[in-house]
């Protein structure tokens, strides 16, 4: 028995919204969706789980008819499949009145139902959400049925607003795999039992890392799992590191070859990080014309060798203005502050 | 503090020589020797700083450094609270030395990269030195250039402790800095407030199709309204009874048609099989009777099916066009949902993108650290001038009385801050005097200043020649002041009426 895990597809999304790829982002997400189906369809699965938030908020028919149709185009795969907090079944939701394919099983009810796969011999656990936040733990005493086959139970959530997930608990039920949905980033709860496949496209610029769903597989009545990358870009934090010989344009060509390296469809998080030469002017917003990046964050200082100056100048305000941050446990506002109010006092007296 | 003597080994454009000095006042000729020798002094005392990191281009190190292989450094002869000392340094990167060895004890300190200046001055700073014991003249040739001069070293010093600082600039500065930011940011709104406005003309597009559809489905309401209403309702009733009717007297038309062909049967069996004539013409009647009944059974029957057939089809329009308002009205429902699901969903999207360009951006982490340093620069040189304003005025005070035997009485600031001189003839505003009166009180505050900023220790003193233009009787007494005061003062002048009127002073001529 081959199975595919997927959850917080999140269709309909529009991430980055007002940055020049948004666009594009929003269809990848749907183009990401319908390259698993034409993999299952090309290498058909036995079970196809979807742990909730297949669409990022309340589906529209025409949306269910469309993942419908992909539904039905790999009859050969029984497909399982929940509402999660982000598309809930509100009282006039397309989910209640909705005819899915003969493939497909769509649980339906705030309670957590069995289905049992006849062919497979496979108990599939599952439930909806009907509102967009549920604050009991709803699986807390699920447990798998006494029955010979394997117990699988789609569940969505884990944090406090989202069916709280108890680890412990869950591994002491005794199902033989958890399909988990709501974390955006893929997370072993427990290895090859409880996993969270997280979303096949990175959806916000802080859901770093790779991202794809689980494909598990039952051997000798133990599930193995491994995780498949799967998303067309990543968002990456890409540190820039700036010394006192770096310049705008050294700093540029930096960029444009680690741009290059990394890959340029992939959405970056720039962070400058470093002691610049004090006169040098830096203008971080220029950096974002060079690829897909979100924000520049300039964390770099100048080179002052701020103990010598608080003895330098100890007695003038210089030296009161360095005493009074230097005895401070400085966030990063008065640590900006300093350096700030430092260099525009250096640099304009005579 | 009394300098005896300097050894000069190489530093800038001085090689190996010696000078002696004497204490009081002592008077310097080459002009460029000035600047070489306080920094020589300084540096002597304090080492080269490198505060700024390896990225500073300009610092004393390189400006002084001599020839590769020269020996770089000099010896300082120095008498401090009644000691002698010897301070020895070499500033040669591979041989840096750092010597201080005091005579009466024979004591020797090795003290490396350190700087002895924390030994000999205790807390007094690089900076505080340079501005206690080096006084330069102001640039302003004219007296407004000269009065504003004196107004932004006033300032300065006031507000910082240190006349090199430019608080004007640094503040405009870091407004310059704050604005880039501002301007960043308001880019960043206005994208915002298309991406707003792009959602908004959405959801406006989608309200105005979902009150079109509203009316339709209220139209299609009030249509089936007016199928379901009492006299619709009464109208298909009769027309169903008009039907049932119809349908029994065609039944009853029909029956009236058998009960004749079976009489007119009966009748032309019974003509043929009865015997008397009576008898034959009555069945006679009969089949024309029964002949009779069938042709009008026949024709109202006739009448009746086409009635029959009118009614039905009437009944027929009707049932379609119920069925066709309960289609239009599913399919309207469905359209409504859909929109009203795609508007709600916007609508959430909206209030999503809203709630999240409402968190602070890395543009207001800087404006933040802007206005705090503006702030903080603020409150620091507020303190300083409050606690060095007033001390500097009255200290400068007394030394312009003393100076002008009491015609010159206080120097002060006015309401509006400027700089206010107080005479024997009364008040004015500081621009207005003579240029050489605003040298005097030039001269009155750096001496103050410096003996407030070195506090308990005695500076020898680096001096411009802040006299030119100025009176011989004005000059004098300031050379007289400075000669009573308990420090070593250096001279720096190549005015031959200086030199000609120390000569009523003890001074040395280097």
């Amino acid at each position: 028995m081959r199975f595919i895990h997927l959850a917080d597809v999140n269709l309909g999304a529009v991430p980055d919204r007002g940055c020049p790829w948004s666009e594009k982002r929003e269809n990848e997400i749907w183009e990401t969706f319908r390259r698993v189906i034409t993999g299952i369809r090309e290498n058909p699965v036995d079970l196809l789980f979807i742990a909730g938030d297949l669409f990022h908020r309340q589906p529209l028919l025409s949306e269910l008819k469309e993942v419908n149709e992909l539904f039905a185009s790999i009859p050969k795969t029984r497909v399982y499949l929940m509402a999660g907090d982000q598309d809930y079944m509100k009282i006039d939701s397309f989910y209640r009145t909705f005819s899915w394919a003969s493939n497909v099983v769509f649980f339906a009810k705030e309670k957590v139902a069995c289905v049992k796969d006849e062919k497979l011999d496979v108990y599939v656990y599952g439930m909806s959400y009907e509102h967009p936040v549920i604050t009991e733990d709803l699986y807390a005493g699920i447990r798998p049925e006494n029955k010979e086959g394997i117990h699988i139970l789609l569940a969505h959530g884990g944090d406090r607003q989202h069916c709280p997930l108890d680890a412990a608990k869950l591994a002491a039920a005794g199902f033989d795999y958890a399909a988990l949905g709501h974390t955006h980033a893929p997370r072993v709860l427990i290895r090859d039992r409880a996993l969270y496949s997280g979303a096949p496209e990175p959806l916000k610029p802080n859901d770093f890392g790779e991202h794809g769903y689980i494909e598990g597989r039952a051997e000798n009545g133990r599930i193995k799992t491994s995780f498949v990358p799967f998303s067309m870009r990543t968002y990456q934090q890409l540190l820039l590191n700036v010394n006192t010989e770096s310049t705008q344009l050294s700093l540029e060509d930096n960029l444009k070859e680690e741009l290059f390296k990394r890959g340029g469809l992939n959405i970056y998080r720039v962070i400058l990080q470093g002691k610049r030469k004090p006169e040098l002017l830096l203008i971080p917003e220029r950096l974002k014309a060079f690829g897909n990046i979100t924000e520049v964050l300039d964390e770099t200082v100048p080179a002052y060798d701020l103990e010598a100056l608080q003895r330098q100048y100890a007695g003038t305000l210089i030296g009161d203005y360095i005493s009074y941050f230097q005895g401070k446990n400085r966030n990063t506002v008065e640590e900006k502050a300093m350096y700030y109010g430092l260099q525009a006092l250096l640099e304009t007296s005579v | 503090m009394i300098l005896n003597r300097i050894t000069i080994n190489n530093f800038g454009a001085i090689y190996n020589r010696t000078m002696e000095f004497a204490p009081g006042l002592n008077l310097i000729c080459a002009e460029e020797e000035r600047e070489i020798l306080f920094d020589f002094i300084k540096i002597m005392f304090f080492g080269f700083s490198d505060p700024y990191g390896k990225g500073c281009e300009n610092d004393l190190y390189t400006r002084y450094q001599p020839e590769q292989g020269q020996e770089y450094g000099g010896i300082l002869w120095f008498e401090d609270h009644g000691k002698n000392y010897r301070l020895t340094r070499d500033f040669g990167k591979e041989t840096y030395v750092c010597q201080l060895f005091c005579q009466e004890n024979e004591n020797v300190l090795e003290l490396g990269s350190d700087t002895p200046a924390h030994l000999i001055f205790g807390k007094l700073s690089e900076k505080l030195y340079e501005n206690a014991a080096d006084v330069k003249a102001l640039k302003g040739t004219s007296a407004a250039d000269f009065a504003r001069e004196l107004h932004n070293y006033l300032g300065a010093l006031e507000k910082s402790w240190d006349s090199s600082m430019q608080l004007g600039r640094a503040d405009q500065m870091l407004k310059m800095w704050r604005k880039g930011y501002l301007s960043q940011k308001e880019r960043w709104q206005k994208d915002v407030q298309r991406q707003q406005d792009k959602m908004s003309a959405r959801l406006e597009e989608l309200e105005s199709q979902l009150d079109e559809l509203r009316d339709r489905k209220g139209q299609v309401a009030q249509q089936q309204t007016e199928i379901y209403s009492s006299a619709s309702r009464e109208e298909e009733t009769l027309l169903g009874e008009q039907i049932r009717t119809t349908e029994k007297k065609n039944l009853e038309m029909i029956a009236v048609a058998v009960i004749a062909a079976v009489v007119g049967i009966v009748g032309l069996v019974g003509h043929f099989q009865m015997g008397d004539e009576m008898s034959r013409v009555g069945m006679d009647v009969c089949v024309a009777a029964a002949v009779i009944a069938i042709i009008y059974s026949f024709s109202v029957r006739r009448r009746l099916r086409s009635e029959l057939a009118k009614q039905k089809k009437k009944k027929a329009r009707m049932q379609v066009h119920q069925d066709k308002l309960k289609f239009s009205q599913e399919d309207l429902d469905e359209n409504y949902n859909e929109m009203l699901t795609a508007f709600t969903n916007i609508q959430k999207d909206y209030q999503e993108y809203e709630t999240e360009t409402a968190l602070p951006r890395s543009e207001d982490l800087e404006i933040q650290a802007l206005n705090l340093a503006m702030e903080t620069i603020g409150t620091l040189s507020g303190d300083i001038y409050r606690e060095s304003g007033r001390k500097i005025r009255i200290r400068a005070s007394r030394i312009l009385r003393e100076l002008t035997d009491g015609k010159f009485i206080e120097v002060f600031r006015d309401n509006q801050q400027h700089i206010m001189l107080d005479t024997e003839q009364g008040q004015a505003e500081l621009g207005k005097f003579s240029l050489a009166d605003m040298k005097l009180v030039y001269f009155a505050i750096r001496m103050a200043a410096g003996e407030l900023l070195a506090a308990k220790t005695t500076l020898p003193v680096m001096l411009d020649d802040l006299w030119s233009g100025c009176p011989e009787e004005q000059i004098l007494s300031a050379l007289k002041w400075l000669k009573k005061q308990p420090g070593q003062i250096f001279i720096r002048t190549d005015n031959a009426k200086i030199t000609e009127l120390l000569e009523h002073i003890e001074y040395t001529k280097m």
